[in-house]
């Protein structure tokens, strides 16, 4: 007697192990150890319940088989080495195969319907997938297929589709009109029909443009390129022709032309004015509202010298060098560079979300122009004054972005040449910044052409030399004023005026050593004069401090003189540069000063320790004039004044030694002028002054 | 096309077979075409071993999800998901906990669609079709960003998909980019083919995988614990796929090395 089965729901530790390696050799199940032994004894307990049923019921074990399915245990061979695992382990148990056969039967048949089922399900799924992929596909083409269209319709060149033969499939309005036939009668005709009799004898070769001769239906001829590639299809197989057919007509090269020339500036290649503000527009339209524009407008300094000095010719060259630079200057942005008018230039840069500092970008301009250009041995280079605007599409439009850098041009043109200013909305003059590096030197620098002078200043008292007063001196060209003048004029002083601060300040430690037995300790040893421009230079406490540090030296070994007109006018910040370097310690001084109320005022206020007269007497000798001419009288009364508020009064040009002690005598403390020799380097005053100090 | 099964809509290119399709089919799954089962047979041919070697490979895969979960990790990033057949890595890992992420990545047109249906509805994974040797493409998308925070350890798998990139395209610098996009303490899951454990076997499936546009580039243990480089590879190393922390309760009872896979999991250091 077989023995009896299990209790049902205690199946077999034995046989569920035996399965579960049966299933960990077969099949993939996604689950701990653990979890695939508890469901497989669920499963066998359902087995061993079914097989103790009275009757025998089939559907549970078709129940196994599709719990086996959803468990996953769907390996090629799991069903078949489970089947053969169990039917011999419930053999063992003592089960008949009269009742182990048809349920393992039933757990098959249950396996096989649950795993159609699957396989119908993920291939429903996968239908759905196909077509969700081909949609795309679709799409996709479709976006391809009309940017095509597009561009297929749009160009200005020829385009055919054709057979292998030659024969139209398709061709774009402009084949059309090159072709000189309208395009519905082009079908079932083959370009080689249009190509003059001569050349049709070879189809192009394929990618490379070939120059042909057409005959249209009039009997007129043009001149094309011809260029042909292969079009294949998905197989690789070659299906059609494309040829690409360029109009090489007169009137068509000429119509290019005119177009440049119409939005072209004919002298430099930059863009007109017209097209400017078209580019300006579109750019303005299509940059993102996120994104930063710059628009720049330049005003070439003193361009009208150049043209004058150096004729028309040179001013052209100036002018294409001019905009060549420019766009030399923005490579590598995405911008225009236009001349807009006789000497202004505009560029505008469209940025992404991150733009470079508009002080850089300036600087780079700055950097660009103030290269010489050479022709021959004569060397130019030109300095711009620059207005800026900066903004996203969403702040401006593109007019008010024109009228912006045009104001903000005005106004930096209002602080002198060699400016540069950035519009502000607020009109916030702290806010402006004044262009902070004008490093740049013109030719005669780099050439040494350009170098320093040193003119003895005397005590009138004694006449002995206490201090002397730094000039830039040019080669080549008579006279220092004119150096100053020519930079004051093309706005090049800006810059000359951190190069003389800086380069003569290292001088100081002499004069101080030199002047040490003579001059008071605390007076001032080194003088120097600036013009109007560098008076006004927002830069100038800087340099300034710069100087004075580099050179190692008391502040106020230094005298530094203002242009008193600049001062009083209160151009740029001429008034600020004279508190600040007060402050710092320099000996502050105005030069060029005539006496008027106001200037004296100025004095007051700003507490100015020495002033250098104007010439007050128009070039004559003062001790030759009638103590009671009304300019001596207003003189004196002036040079009164001034001694009265502790300020020190200065005269240049004193030509000899009686006009010394005449200025003198009217409490004048200082002079400069031929009577004391003119200017020299370094070398030259030590030379003079030695043995007098000795 | 005759080839193409009836229920396939029209104008989709079944003709080429695909290395998703073929692992699915290898795994007992039904998202396969006869193009893709002919290749399969011809793979099971060259490498007899073959439907073992797949079942290893996901066994791992899921193995190292858990590894990864017990140490933390609540975000996958999955390269070469492929066809999602069953014990996808969501469902291990939100199983262990539901508010698991997963990003997947394929580039293949049916298995981003399908993953797309079978992601629906569910808001924490999701898929970005890509090309896994262009990492920026992923680690840049819009939807990887949503789902993943790349402030916190990320488990980057790449199981069973590198030896589809073919060493012109630098895999060293591949396995880099993505490891610096990553904070240190998360994983790297990597698997793939080798010549080291079965050279025949493998030089007769990267012939049969030639003709597929997915042809395969196995490599050697060495160059393998070169992509490592910055992880720290955890116990026990880059070994054969079943002997990789395996379940002692699971085992097969085959021969470890007939596994034609070396895996291995890192941590970033």
């Amino acid at each position: 007697m077989p023995s009896e089965p299990d209790q049902p729901g205690a199946p077999d530790p034995d046989l569920v192990r035996a399965w579960l390696s049966v299933v960990a050799a077969t099949a993939y199940v996604p689950r701990s150890a653990a979890e695939i032994e508890d469901l497989l004894r669920s499963l066998l307990g359902r087995l061993t319940t079914a097989l103790a049923a009275e009757p025998f019921d089939a559907a549970a074990g078709s129940r196994v088989g599709e719990l086996m399915v959803e468990g996953a245990l769907t390996g090629e061979a799991t069903l078949e080495r489970s089947l053969r695992v169990l039917a011999d382990g419930l053999a063992d148990a003592g089960h008949g195969a009269r009742s182990v056969a048809p349920l393992l039967a039933a757990v098959a048949a249950g396996y096989a319907a649950a795993l159609r089922r699957r396989t119908l399900a993920q291939q429903e799924n996968m239908k759905l997938a196909l077509l969700t992929a081909k949609q795309r596909a679709e799409r996709d083409r479709r976006a391809t297929e009309n940017r095509f269209r597009e561009v297929f319709t749009a160009s200005a060149i020829g385009i055919a589709i054709t057979e292998q033969d030659g024969t139209f499939v398709e061709v774009n309005p402009a084949l059309a009109a090159i072709l000189g036939c309208p395009a519905d009668q082009l079908p079932n005709r083959a370009l080689a029909e249009f190509i003059a009799v001569e050349d049709s004898d070879e189809l192009p070769v394929f990618g490379e443009a070939d120059r042909r001769r057409l005959v249209r239906p009039n009997g007129e001829s043009a001149w094309v390129y011809l260029t042909t590639s292969l079009l294949h299809d998905d197989n690789g197989a070659t299906r059609y022709r494309v040829t690409m057919v360029q109009d090489l007509s007169e009137l068509m090269l000429l119509g290019n032309q005119l177009s440049h020339q119409n939005l072209h500036d004919a002298l430099t290649g930059a863009a007109n004015r017209l097209h400017f503000q078209s580019r300006l527009e579109a750019m303005h339209g299509q940059t993102s509202p996120r994104h930063l524009l710059t628009l720049l407008c330049l005003d070439l300094d003193a361009f009208s010298l150049i043209n004058t000095t150096h004729g028309h010719q040179a001013g052209d060259r100036v002018l294409r060098s001019v905009a060549g630079r420019l766009m030399n200057a923005v490579d590598g942005h995405d911008a225009v560079v236009a001349r807009i008018g006789g000497d202004e230039f505009a560029v505008l840069i469209a940025h992404g979300t991150a733009a470079p500092p508009v002080s850089k970008l300036v600087e780079g301009i700055n950097q660009e122009l103030s290269e010489p250009e050479y022709d021959g041995r004569l060397g130019l280079a030109v300095s711009a004054t620059i207005g800026v605007v900066r903004c996203k599409p969403s702040e401006m439009s593109s007019t008010e972005m024109f009228r912006a850098a045009d104001a903000a041009l005005r106004y930096a043109r209002s602080t002198g040449r060699y400016q540069w200013a950035e519009f502000d909305a607020h009109a916030d003059r702290a806010a402006r910044k004044v262009g902070e590096s004008a490093t740049a030197l013109p030719a005669a620098w780099e050439n040494g052409e350009l170098d320093l002078a040193y003119q003895p200043v005397v005590r009138l008292s004694d006449g002995k030399v206490v201090r002397v007063r730094a000039l830039a001196r040019t080669t080549g060209l008579d006279g220092v004023d004119s150096t100053t003048e020519l930079a004051e004029l093309t706005g090049l002083s800006v810059p000359l005026g951190p190069w003389l601060l800086a380069k003569s300040t290292e001088s100081v430690p002499v004069w101080q050593a030199l002047f040490a037995g003579t001059a008071d300790p605390d007076e001032a040893v080194h003088r120097v004069h600036l013009s109007a421009l560098q008076s006004a230079d927002a830069d100038l406490s800087a340099t300034v401090n710069t100087a004075v540090s580099r050179a190692g030296v008391a502040p106020g070994l230094l005298e530094i003189a203002l242009d008193t007109t600049t001062v009083l006018t209160g151009r740029g910040d001429a008034q600020d540069n004279l508190r600040t370097l007060s402050d710092i310690g320099v000996v502050t001084a105005l030069h060029g000063f005539n006496g008027g109320p106001r200037e004296i005022a100025m004095v007051e206020r700003f507490g100015v320790r020495t002033v250098v007269l104007a010439d007050p007497f128009e070039n004559w000798r003062p001790d030759w004039l009638p103590r009671d001419a009304v300019p001596m009288r207003a003189t004196l009364r002036l040079i009164e004044a001034l001694e009265s508020l502790g300020t020190s009064v200065g005269v240049l040009g004193v030509r000899d030694h009686a006009e010394a002690r005449w200025w003198a005598d009217q409490g004048v403390r200082t002079g400069e002028g031929p009577a004391f020799g003119g200017p020299g380097d370094v070398e030259d005053i030590l030379a003079r002054l030695r043995p007098t100090a000795n | 096309m005759d080839a193409v099964a009836d229920w396939v809509p029209e104008g989709i290119d079944l003709e080429r077979p695909s290395a998703a399709r073929l692992y699915d089919y290898l795994l007992g799954g039904a998202h396969n075409f006869a193009h893709d089962r002919e290749l399969a047979e011809r793979f099971i041919k060259a490498q007899p071993n073959a439907r073992e070697i797949a079942r290893h490979n996901r066994s791992f895969l899921r193995r190292s999800v858990l590894f990864m979960i017990e140490r933390g990790v609540r975000q996958f990033l999955d390269l070469g998901s492929g066809i999602p057949t069953v014990g996808n890595v969501h469902e291990i890992a939100q199983q262990a906990d539901p508010t698991t992420r997963v990003v997947y990545v394929d580039y293949e047109e049916v298995a981003y669609a399908h993953s797309t249906l079978m992601l629906a509805d569910n808001p924490l994974a999701t898929i970005v079709q890509a090309d896994l040797t262009r990492p920026r493409d992923i680690l840049d998308a819009e939807t990887t960003r949503e789902l993943l925070d790349f402030t916190e350890p990320i488990g980057l798998l790449m199981a069973g998909v590198f030896h589809f990139v073919p060493p012109a395209k630098d895999p060293r610098r591949i396995v880099a980019e993505y490891r610096d996009a990553l904070v240190p303490g998360s994983y790297l899951s990597f698997s793939q083919f080798t010549r080291d454990l079965m050279p025949a076997e493998m030089d007769r499936v990267v012939e049969v995988m030639k003709s597929s546009r997915d042809p395969m580039y196995p490599r050697s243990h060495a160059e393998i614990t070169e992509l490592f480089d910055g992880f720290e590879v955890v116990e026990p190393g880059i070994v054969p796929t079943a002997l990789w922390q395996p379940d002692p309760d699971l085992d097969d009872g085959g021969e470890p090395n007939r596994a034609g896979i070396y895996a291995g999991v890192g941590r970033k250091i």
